[in-house]
């Protein structure tokens, strides 16, 4: 095993900066008091809790609640510092005994400090592309996670969300896809703590919000970089500024679309046609499935936080609670959250700082994305025929069951009973602190210790009376728990100066993460009844399904940087991170990740001078090298063992221990997936800032691509083995432009973002084709296909050629001219992966009324509807859509749907356009000012109204063209077979502050 | 401030972690780490006798635990390909084998092939390594034996493998590991060319005469083993086949399992009944029986709930049509013989909830697998006596009467049926038909009918006529020809390996 060697390479960058100090500033003498006001320019209100430092110390004050205040000791001609968070900072000389101040709201987005790894710069000082989030309405909308408040918000952060379960699960890709099985997530650093997930945070308590995109800003995370990076600020307390938010929000869900199903008259006559059920005379219509199983949702939310400070101590304290109920009645999603933030300036050279966020959640499923046939809930809902009743007349506790044969379909009520007892709940505590030692005012030093614990307990309970599967298992029940903690060590030394025009910024540090887990899980059946659920209940313990397990990795890391600018013209910034990961082979397990990245802005050359209304022009380009590991197994690389149990219970095996087989093959030479990324842009700000545009053009080569391979079976003892495998590309343009376009006493301000990217899987050693996806059991074939030449999650079947008039066939055209439909006739028939998406928000003040309006869409990818081929197959006994009505019945006949009971195959017939446009939200919120508020302590009263996905445009046949039923995955993209449909949405609520 | 207390803190909490391990070794799995390294320090297959012996327990346990392909999906192929039964539910992975439209994409022929395959490899790892263990133990002689139970294991899953697709890969050796410099190498390890039919047989035929010297003899109490007498009811089945038929060896064989002390049981409702309670199978270990997987309480056998109902436990799994629904031209044929006894333990009526091909209150199932404690017969006695008397009929100096008197055997203890006719007796053809179709009823539902077919060349003439006759049946999608003797590659795995090529006619 290779050893990095701390003292051979990071102890001499620490030297150096010792080395590197500077002498303290002189102290000054005739010192005066300095007073006054801090205004807001545009409303004429008094600012409290703004910073007013003098410039090069540490000293200073905070305004008060009237915006008032007074500092001692100030040398005549001292520059103050007045910044304040959301405006511009500016510097006056206090050469007077009063300063009166007018802020203006941070139009100025070149001084915004930017927070990259490990650090942070101004806007104009960046070299790499980094999105800066605005979560400003984020309060006003339906969001429930991280992930939703991201969607449409930045270039080339693709956000989807592949279905309306409650929780608001959503898949989030930088720029493109790099992995094929490795994870696709972006790293999320909350506070300075690397997360697997956000599923803890409220989006509430975010501050800031900042995307690493290109391999030089997300470099120094270096082995978890690959797929770009979210730095996630959460709020913190502001000196002088006491304050104590509530918002309060309601939101009612529908489901956004709703598919008919045939009537008993309109069924009876189909499966007279099929003629696989025979339904006797008399039915009638009894239930509206789609009534019974879908209701109005409800996301109750409360969000409340104090905070405040002092020069020395500040903080952040938060708690809410939200509440979401699905529009599928079994399905809900509840969510507890406290945070605080501390942070003390203890001495002068020493601060302190905490975050401790404890989260607790719960949600509850319903099965979805498989066929009526296997109790998927929103399949049933066309396919259970209307004749049926919810309960069986004769069995009243049990769910109506019989329907004159047709294959193993139960009614949507049972199927959503069938995980109505289920529950999965997790709670987490990530507690952090820090110490920012001061050695130098240019040399600091933090440490940070950070433990992330993760309990999860998951039951089911199925009892044994109502429904057909629990009374086959006489009650079934389960019990899965496991705890999950990651400590996170890092140690970083930064050195910041400027020598007349040259600024250098160095940083060094380390970084050890360690995780261990821990779960065990308990499974049984036999229950006497349906009132105790726990497994102590249960007479059969299963005997291959109890046990408990454990894992555990670590990840040391080495890392540095050095950023150079000379006048904030010509900037350079190199980074290096050196990587060890426990899960990859001894041999190589160390990964070097270098990047380099440099800017010129243009606009402070001299020949740029009379471009006075030009306020910043940059040309930034960079290049770098990222890893990514986190999608293999915590021992990819050993050969395990399956371990399999005796039937200890059969006569002669009293005493029996259990066997093992292979379960995989091993990998002398698993290494770190490494993505190579070069990245060139241009920032232009421009008018005062009141138009900013940022164009990037990017890209990424991905090489020795983690992936789960699965060779032919037959050669070893398994077929399994996770390599370096392939190489992958994307390649992409984003644009960003974002505009004040009224400024006054009417507000319009305009946000547009698009992303363009093309991925290709370049080449793959071993297996050269992945064939996935496979849909409704009565084609059991997969329609996801992945090969080298082409993008991921290719859409694979037959061509299509529209019915045959004279036998009502689907006809499939024959490729190979063999006279024969079969599997060698199949090509590529769609493409998941769209040529653009965008966001474009539009802002709206006047007075105190204030509008949003976010438009969202996605161009020229292709869904493959598998629902269609549930609900418009015609191939058994199942009930089917409205659409089967214009069934081809009689020779001659023209029409686009097949007779019944035709050849039915995955083919370019249930292959739809995915493109959309759609409002994604309207909010439109009131400021209630008044003296009579102000006498009650209430600085804000906001109340306000929103809607989401109110309208949109889209040629998709299905509930939703926002979809995937498988999730996040990385290489299936776009399928919808049965999958929980999005909602829309109306919002009441109301922000106050005191 | 105290620049050094500074400096000390810092540089030790940054040194705290520099002697910081990332060696982690599996919490809850064996692996490489466990398993043992030999003295040039490469990982060992088996460390000592015990992981052999856990090894060879795991090749046993795929009798036990897979019979989703040996047993459920080779039914499929047998009874739903052939007359006797239709596919049973609407299913794309059925009903091509009942109106002959079975192509590449047919998913139950992917998981086959894969199953099987992974079978071979499991027994190649024990044959390849064995003889490397280093344990005194192991005794030479334990080592012969085993070897002979993973050859049978190997010999039986080759065989049903070359009777499905003509052309595998016969592998007999285990692949190395795969890095960046060795990938050239195994490269066609791990994705190989097929062999030729008579390769195949060839492996076969050689592994079960190895397997005869050193393999374990008939145990009458636990017919679970792979023993030298399932070894020669193999070698009894391999020389009937086409490409290394040898008459003279059949006979022989089966002679010898004769010798070994099988015979039939009396009543034929021993093989595959329940007992008076109706709470576990009648019998197990016949002396008819020669391999059989067997099922107790807390592991019953599932696959029964895939054919009908598991008596044992009346409505698990009842709620949905079931695979392989007798056919009416079977019914008719056990009518026709006057066949009750063998017909009521090969079919049974339920009432149900489905009507594809029957009326529900009046619906047949296959019966030779009823309840969760069932036995899967695999090779069986009257099988054995009946491929005899095959010999005998169509050997290079046909004794007809003496196959003859086998089949009346068999007819004999199906309740008593009589004798066959002097002229069936005395014409080749004729007493060719009597076999074929006595072996149909006798060996219904036991993985034989179309194999029986495909062995005797009667797959165009039985099964392109039978469409006609059975009103029951569905369509005809392709007239059966000479192509269809062989079922096609599965399209994935040709996806998969680009060395191996489709059979013919797909």
């Amino acid at each position: 095993m290779s050893q990095f060697n701390f003292t051979k390479t990071v102890l001499p960058i620490i030297c150096l900066f010792l080395i590197g100090l500077t002498t303290l500033p002189a102290h000054a003498q005739n010192e005066m008091r300095v007073e006054g006001r801090v205004l807001d320019a545009r409303e004429g209100e008094p600012l409290p809790g703004v910073s007013i430092l003098l410039k090069g110390t540490r000293t200073g004050t905070t305004t008060n609640e009237n915006g008032q205040y007074v500092l001692n000791g100030i040398p005549p001609g001292a520059i103050l510092v007045i910044s304040y968070i959301g405006y511009n900072t500016i510097e006056l000389p206090a050469n007077s005994t009063r300063v009166d101040v007018k802020l203006v709201s941070a139009t100025n987005v070149l001084e915004d400090v930017v927070v990259i790894g490990y650090g942070s710069v101004k806007r104009k000082d960046v070299t790499t592309a980094i999105s800066s989030v605005s979560l400003e309405d984020v309060d006003q909308r339906p969001v429930v996670s991280t992930g939703q408040a991201l969607q449409g918000k930045a270039a080339g952060v693709a956000v989807i969300q592949p279905n309306g379960a409650p929780g608001g699960e959503t898949s989030i890709r930088i720029r493109g896809t790099t992995s094929f099985n490795g994870s696709n997530d972006p790293l999320y650093v909350v506070d300075g703590v690397p997360v697997d997930n956000l599923n803890f945070l409220s989006p509430n308590d975010i501050a800031d919000m900042q995307v690493l995109k290109d391999a030089s800003s997300a470099a120094i995370y270096g082995s978890r970089a690959a797929n770009g990076v979210i730095l996630i600020t959460t709020k913190a307390g502001v000196a002088g500024d006491a304050k104590i938010s509530l918002n309060i929000q309601l939101t009612q869900n529908q489901v956004s679309n709703k598919l008919k199903s045939l009537n008993t008259a309109q069924y009876k006559e189909l499966q007279d046609e099929i003629g696989l059920v025979n339904l006797p005379d008399g039915l009638t219509d009894q239930t509206d499935w789609f009534d019974e199983a879908y209701t109005k949702g409800l996301i109750q939310s409360y969000q409340a936080s104090v905070s405040d400070g002092t020069d020395k101590l500040k903080y952040f304290l938060s708690g809410g609670y939200i509440n979401e109920k699905g529009t599928l009645d079994a399905a809900f999603y509840k969510r507890y959250n406290l945070r605080a933030n501390v942070n003390n300036q203890v001495r002068k050279w020493l601060n302190i700082g905490a975050n401790i966020v404890y989260s607790d959640y719960a949600n509850n499923g319903v099965s979805t994305g498989t066929g009526a046939n296997r109790g998927g809930v929103v399949l049933s809902v066309i396919n259970t025929p209307t004749y049926a009743p919810v309960w069986d007349p004769e069995h009243p506790n049990q769910y109506y069951n019989n329907f004159y044969g047709v294959g193993n379909i139960t009614n949507p009520v049972e199927n959503m009973a069938r995980s109505k007892n289920n529950k999965a709940r997790e709670n987490r505590l990530i507690a952090s602190g820090n110490a920012l030692f001061t050695i130098l005012p240019t040399l600091t030093f933090k440490s940070s210790i950070a433990l992330d614990r993760r309990n999860a307990l998951s039951t089911t309970f199925l009892d044994p009376i109502s429904t057909a599967w629990g009374r086959n298992q006489y009650g079934e029940g389960s019990d899965s728990r496991n705890m999950n903690t990651v400590l996170t060590f890092d140690n970083v030394a930064t050195y910041s100066n400027t020598f007349n025009k040259h600024g250098i910024d160095i940083m060094g540090g380390t970084s050890w993460t360690q995780s261990e887990y821990t779960n065990n899980w308990i499974n049984g059946s036999h229950y006497r009844n349906d009132l105790i659920p726990t497994l102590n209940a249960a007479n059969n313990i299963s005997w291959t399904g109890t046990g408990s397990g454990g894992s555990e990795w670590a990840i040391m890391s080495y890392f540095g940087r050095i950023a150079y600018n000379y006048d904030s013209k010509y900037l350079v910034t190199a980074n290096i991170r050196a990587d060890g990961s426990s899960k990859l082979h001894p041999d190589h397990r160390w990964g070097l990740f270098p990047s380099i990245s440099g800017a010129w802005r243009i606009s402070s050359e001299s020949f740029m001078d009379g471009f006075d209304w030009l306020d910043d022009l940059k040309i930034r380009g960079g290049w770098g090298q990222t890893g990514n590991q986190s999608g293999v197994g915590d021992y990819a690389y050993l050969q395990r063992y399956n371990i399999n149990r005796i039937e200890w219970f059969k006569e002669g095996q009293a005493n029996a221990v259990p066997t093992i087989s292979q379960a995989n093959l091993r990998t002398p030479d698993l290494t770190w997936e490494t993505t190579n990324q070069t990245n060139i842009g241009l920032d232009f700000t421009a008018l005062k800032s009141r138009l900013t545009v940022n164009i990037d053009y990017y890209y990424k080569r991905t090489k020795d691509m983690l992936m789960y391979v699965s060779l032919p079976a037959g050669a070893a003892a398994a077929n399994d083995i996770v390599r370096n495998e392939g190489e992958m590309t994307n390649k992409g343009f984003e644009f960003a432009i974002n505009s004040r376009n009224l400024a006054g006493p009417f507000i319009w301000d305009t946000d547009f973002n698009i992303s363009f990217n093309k991925n290709k899987l370049e080449s793959l050693a071993l297996q050269k084709i992945y064939s996935t996806a496979t849909t409704t059991d009565v084609v059991q074939e997969a329609v996801v296909r992945n090969e080298p030449g082409r993008a991921l999650g290719g859409f694979y079947g037959y061509i299509s050629d529209g019915v045959d008039p004279e036998t009502g066939e689907l006809l499939y055209r024959d490729l190979n001219n063999d006279g024969k439909t079969s599997s060698s006739d199949r090509t590529y028939i769609g493409d998941p992966n769209p040529d653009f998406t965008f966001g474009l928000t539009n802002t709206f003040s006047y007075k105190n009324f204030n509008l949003s309006i976010f438009l969202q869409g996605s161009y020229g990818n292709d869904i493959y509807n598998a629902s269609r081929m549930d609900t418009e197959g015609m191939y058994d006994g199942r009930n089917q859509s409205i659409r089967v009505l214009d069934r081809w019945r009689v020779p001659g006949q023209l029409t686009d749907v097949p007779k019944a009971d035709f050849a039915i195959k995955n083919s370019t017939y249930f292959v739809e356009d995915g493109s959309y446009l759609r409002v994604k939200n309207i909010s439109l919120s009131y400021n209630i000012n008044g003296a009579a508020l102000a006498k009650l302590g209430i600085r804000r009263l906001q109340p306000y109204v929103s809607a989401s996905n109110l309208l949109t445009w889209t040629n998709y046949s299905g509930m939703d063209p926002e979809v995937n039923q498988w999730g996040n995955s990385g290489s299936v993209q776009g399928i919808d077979w049965g999958t929980y449909p999005q909602n829309r949405s109306i919002v009441f609520g109301v922000n106050v502050e005191f | 401030m105290n620049l050094k207390y500074i400096c000390r803190i810092i540089l030790s909490s940054t040194l705290l972690c520099s002697s910081c391990s990332l060696a982690f070794d599996p919490v809850d799995t064996y692996s490489d780490i466990t398993e043992g390294v030999n003295e040039e320090g490469e990982q060992v297959a088996f460390k000592d006798k015990a992981a052999v012996e856990s090894h060879l327990t795991t090749l046993y346990n795929q009798m036990r635990d897979r019979q989703e392909h040996w047993y459920q999906d080779l039914l499929l192929l047998t009874e739903s390909h052939s007359d006797n039964a239709y596919g049973g539910t609407v299913g794309a992975e059925v009903i091509p084998f009942e109106n002959n439209a079975i192509e590449g994409s047919n998913p139950v022929l992917k998981r086959d092939w894969n199953r099987y395959l992974e079978d071979i490899a499991r027994a190649n790892k024990l044959i390849v390594n064995i003889d490397d263990v280093d344990d005194p133990s192991l005794t030479t002689a334990l080592r012969e034996r085993y070897k002979a139970e993973a050859k049978i294991f190997r010999a039986m899953i080759f065989f049903d493998m070359v009777h499905i697709w003509g052309a595998i890969p016969v592998i007999t050796t285990e692949a190395g590991d795969i890095t960046a410099e060795t990938i050239e190498d195994v490269y066609d390890d791990y994705f190989p060319h097929q062999n030729t039919e008579e390769e195949a047989y060839q492996q076969i035929e050689k592994d079960l005469l190895e397997a005869l010297t050193a393999a374990p003899d008939n145990d009458a109490s636990d017919k679970t083993r792979f023993s030298k007498s399932v070894a020669r009811t193999l070698l009894a089945k391999v020389y009937a086949e086409k490409p290394i038929r040898d008459y003279a060896k059949v006979i022989q064989y089966c002679d010898e399992v004769t010798a070994d002390g099988f015979d039939l049981v009396d009543d034929f409702s021993d093989l595959f009944g329940m007992n008076a309670t109706n709470t576990d199978a009648k019998a197990r270990n016949t002396k008819e029986s020669i391999l059989e997987a067997q099922f107790f309480s807390g592991s019953g056998n599932w696959v029964t709930w895939m054919f009908g109902r598991d008596i044992v436990n009346w409505d698990n799994n009842f709620t949905w049509a079931k695979w392989v629904t007798p056919s009416r031209d079977l019914i008719k044929a056990f009518q026709d013989a006057g066949d009750q006894v063998r017909f009521q333990e090969s079919i049974v009526y339920y009432t149900c909830n489905w009507s594809n091909y029957y009326p529900a209150n009046h619906y047949p199932f296959m019966y030779k697998c009823r309840s969760a404690y069932s036995s899967i017969i695999k090779y069986r006695y009257a099988d054995v006596l009946l491929l005899k008397a095959e010999a005998l009929i169509m050997g290079d100096s046909p004794d007809l009467n003496a196959a003859a008197d086998i089949i009346d055997r068999i007819r004999h203890r199906a309740g008593g049926l009589p004798k066959l006719t002097s002229s069936v007796r005395s014409g080749k053809e004729a007493i060719l038909d009597a076999l074929l179709k006595e072996r149909r009823l006798e060996l219904a539902f036991e993985g034989q009918r179309w194999f029986d077919l495909v062995r005797l060349n009667k797959v165009q003439e039985v099964m392109n006529a039978v469409f006609a006759k059975d009103s029951g049946r569905k369509a005809l999608a392709y007239p059966f020809n000479e192509t269809s003797y062989r079922l096609p590659i599965p399209q994935e795995v040709l996806d998969q390996n680009p060395n191996l090529v489709q059979n013919p006619g797909y």
